[in-house]
């Protein structure tokens, strides 16, 4: 299906800025087509577009054309048109009529009216390839992120579609499965489907794409094979992603074309530096309990277990990954340390309070909290209200909470939209709201569900910055992520949770070893050179690289 | 009742609903109250009875008091003093039962509901999508609405909002949840739209059921025998 876009500009309503102005674009089939951009560069609009979804659906006003295979999207169905979306907020994409992950990859060709025999075969082979069938009879609504991600794949993969339109679908992913669904996806071009997906994560689209499209302020701003545009410098000007090795590279300021995979940047390492061998590396010291967990087991009522004998300590001035598949029940972990749930066994203290029998109300707003996807947890009439909201519960003055307020909307680059409502806000910033809005309380201990989902390069080192920033100050983090970047940048050390039980507990780098995360680029250079801990990050990395050049 | 075909019980509560407006009030709605009562708590909603009371017992004590307390005479006496209208309390029997009626087996249906099943039985049948799902999602809505609820109540007590303790802690809190909820509410609305069209949800298309629920002769004669007893009693009350 061959999908273009001329003279494409488009105004949400009641909006003033374009989303999309002026975009022409001819997208053809047997290719994935990569579209990225810095926040609110109009990749995402540019999806609902080319899926027929905006204005029709979502209002606003459209100039210009879009057409599949010559006829305006506009006027059909997507599915029916044989074109697959799907948006960037997982839990948001079920449909709400199917009772098990079975039910609800066949909503598709049940809606296609296909015969049953065809609709079961497909649902069983499009779980089969995104390893789901394990899942057939759960709820869908029962998922962890990342598993509903995978199910919501599988359910477009159903309904055979001729064209893929998905914004950020590696967003809640493990290591694992991205690679499965970069698999599928570029072997879905193979047999001739038109792939367009939105996605900041260069290092994950580097093998997928064929074609990157680098959007700006609604415009195309650069258009070509990812190899020569990522080894270049245009897309970090447009504000774009690059990846981990071409990152450093341009970093130690060294010449494009930059390298794009880490053992390109390590060849090109191996020559200016001889490798070293490096002494083992011990944990971080634990200094006083900010959270505590002993022995703890739970299950949700009428659930199997999700936590078993799970026992974990983060200390004061640490920041600790907990790493593992999707569905390996990590978020309810930080929901029993929040006390948003209560252990059936042991014990969870956080900040030295035994949680058993107190709410989060009780530990707010000392500790932080922030959501899996908090976008759809925000409740105040701006983005400066939704900042306002902890501290004046907890008593804070007016004037302490203006400063508090300017300050960490400052941080975050928030202060451009501080009148705002956050529903008015793209994802990404709404995730970033809601992240300000736990951090303006300056928590002593911040518990993080995947803080950098969803965003862009640049973003996820603010967020990155924001974290070392209050670690140094003896703050305490637990944060999920599967963002193996932001692993290594922001936190020490690692967890890695397997069926409920923690499996491994060591310094974040030694868990970063290629098998469950990737290994950053900057972290296997460091490792090449025998950097030690603390001086194997990016910014490190960068200033021995660009000395070595010098020299 | 949770294996019957869902037009089934449909059947059922329609005519429940259908017989609370035509058997002779007070004797005839009461008995049929009590019947409802009895069923939905074998067939495993006994919820409803109570969710029942929650929202008749307000209007029976507005009943009481607009036609019991305040109605016209002639009035009777009362044993423990004063006076009530005689008529006003024999309507407000009348009305209160037939509105507990009503109420419980609505709420009883809704507790027994399967969406998924309603939805593939309408699709077998041909009924018109769009007027099963609006169905569905009609029923689903409260659900719905409370998860919404329970997702923006966590999110507050994490930012230190208490929502627990006494009665006035508890209602005090109600205001901070109700306009973000109808607001998150209705964006979410607006982002499961576009998740339904993106699916095919809201196509014109003949779909394919892929799990009907068996429609036995039972059932069929369960919605037979519903639609004559309703013409039955009609009948009856209308010749009497």
């Amino acid at each position: 299906m061959r999908l273009t876009a001329t003279q494409l500009s488009f105004r949400y309503p009641a909006q003033e800025t374009l989303a999309l102005n002026g975009v022409d674009l001819a997208i053809e089939p047997g290719q994935v087509t990569w579209l990225t951009g810095a926040l609110g560069s109009g990749t995402s609009t540019l999806l609902l577009a080319l899926a027929g979804l905006a204005p029709r659906i979502t209002g606003g006003e459209r100039r210009g054309a879009v057409t599949s295979d010559g006829h305006d999207p506009a006027v059909r169905h997507p599915l029916i048109d044989g074109v697959a979306y799907l948006g960037a907020s997982p839990g948001l994409q079920l449909s709400g009529v199917a009772k098990s992950v079975r039910d609800e990859v066949a909503v598709g060709p049940m809606n296609l009216g296909w015969p049953r025999d065809r609709i079961l075969q497909s649902a069983a082979h499009a779980m089969e390839r995104l390893h789901v069938t394990h899942l057939a009879e759960r709820a869908p609504g029962a998922l962890s992120g990342g598993e509903t991600q995978r199910v919501l794949i599988a359910a477009l993969l159903a309904a055979s579609p001729r064209a893929w339109l998905l914004d950020e679908p590696f967003s809640a992913l493990d290591r694992v499965s991205r690679i499965a669904v970069g698999t599928l996806l570029r072997e879905l071009a193979r047999e001739g489907a038109t792939v367009v997906v939105s996605c900041d994560d260069a290092d994950a689209m580097l093998d997928v794409a064929d074609r990157v499209v680098v959007m700006q302020r609604g415009r195309v701003a650069l258009d070509g094979a990812p190899h020569e545009r990522l080894a270049g410098n245009a897309l970090r000007v447009a504000g774009a992603s690059t990846t981990d090795a071409a990152t450093i590279a341009a970093a130690a300021h060294w010449d494009p074309p930059y390298p794009l995979t880490t053992a390109a940047l390590l060849a090109l390492v191996g020559d200016a530096l001889p490798a070293a061998t490096i002494a083992p590396v011990a944990a971080p010291a634990v200094d006083g309990d900010r959270l505590l967990l002993d022995q703890v087991e739970f299950a949700y009522k009428g659930g199997p277990a999700v936590l078993q004998q799970t026992s974990l300590r983060v200390g004061a001035g640490t920041a600790v990954g907990l790493f593992g598949r999707n569905g390996a029940g990590k978020s309810t972990l930080l929901r029993l340390a929040m006390a948003l749930e209560q252990p059936s066994a042991g014990r969870v203290e956080t900040l030295g309070e035994n949680t058993r029998g107190r709410g989060p109300e009780d530990l707010a707003p000392r500790v932080g909290f922030l959501f899996q996807q908090p976008e759809r947890q925000l409740f105040a009439a701006s983005v400066r209200a939704e900042c306002a909201v902890a501290p004046t519960l907890a008593g804070w003055e007016a004037d302490r909470i203006r400063v508090a307020t300017e300050q960490v909307l400052d941080e975050l680059e928030l202060l451009d939209v501080a009148s705002e409502h956050p529903y008015d806000l793209p994802l990404p910033r709404r995730r970033l709201v809601a992240l300000a809005s736990i951090l303006v309380t300056d928590p002593i201990l911040l518990l993080l569900d995947e803080p950098t989902a969803g965003l862009d390069g640049a973003t996820r080192d603010r967020v990155t910055a924001v974290v070392r920033a209050r670690v140094g100050r003896g703050i305490a983090v637990l944060a999920i992520t599967h963002d193996a970047s932001f692993a290594h940048e922001a936190l020490d050390r690692g967890l890695h949770l397997e069926r409920g039980a923690i499996t491994s507990d060591g310094p974040v780098r030694e868990l970063l070893n290629g098998r469950d995360l990737s290994r950053p680029a900057a972290l296997a250079v460091a490792l090449h050179l025998g950097l030690p801990i603390g001086a194997d990050r990016r910014d490190s990395v960068a200033r021995v690289l660009t000395s070595a050049r010098r020299m | 009742m949770k294996r019957a075909h869902p037009f089934t019980s449909g059947a059922i509560a329609l005519a429940l609903i259908a017989l609370a407006l035509i058997l002779p009030a007070p004797r005839g709605t009461i008995a049929l109250y009590l019947a409802i009562c009895a069923g939905a708590a074998l067939a495993g909603a006994k919820r409803a009875i109570w969710l029942g009371l929650l929202v008749v017992v307000p209007l029976w004590i507005l009943l009481f008091v607009m036609h019991g307390v305040l109605g016209e005479a002639p009035r009777v006496a009362m044993p423990w003093g004063g006076t009530l209208s005689e008529a006003g309390l024999a309507w407000t029997l009348e009305q209160g039962s037939r509105l507990a009626a009503i109420v419980t087996t609505s709420i009883a249906f809704a507790e027994l509901f399967d969406p998924h099943r309603f939805l593939q039985a309408a699709i077998e049948r041909r009924w018109p999508w769009s007027a099963a799902f609006l169905l569905v999602a009609t029923l689903d809505a409260a659900d719905r609405f409370g998860e919404q609820a329970r997702r923006l109540r966590e999110a507050q007590r994490t930012r230190g909002l208490r929502v627990r303790g006494s009665l006035a802690l508890r209602a005090r809190a109600v205001p901070a949840l109700v306009f973000p909820l109808l607001l998150a509410s209705l964006t979410e609305a607006d982002d499961r739209t576009l998740a339904l069209e993106s699916r095919g949800l809201t196509a014109h298309t003949a779909r394919t059921a892929i799990d009907p629920p068996p429609d036995s002769i039972l059932d069929r004669v369960i919605r037979w025998g519903a639609l004559v007893v309703v013409f039955g009693v009609a009948y009856w009350r209308l010749r009497g």
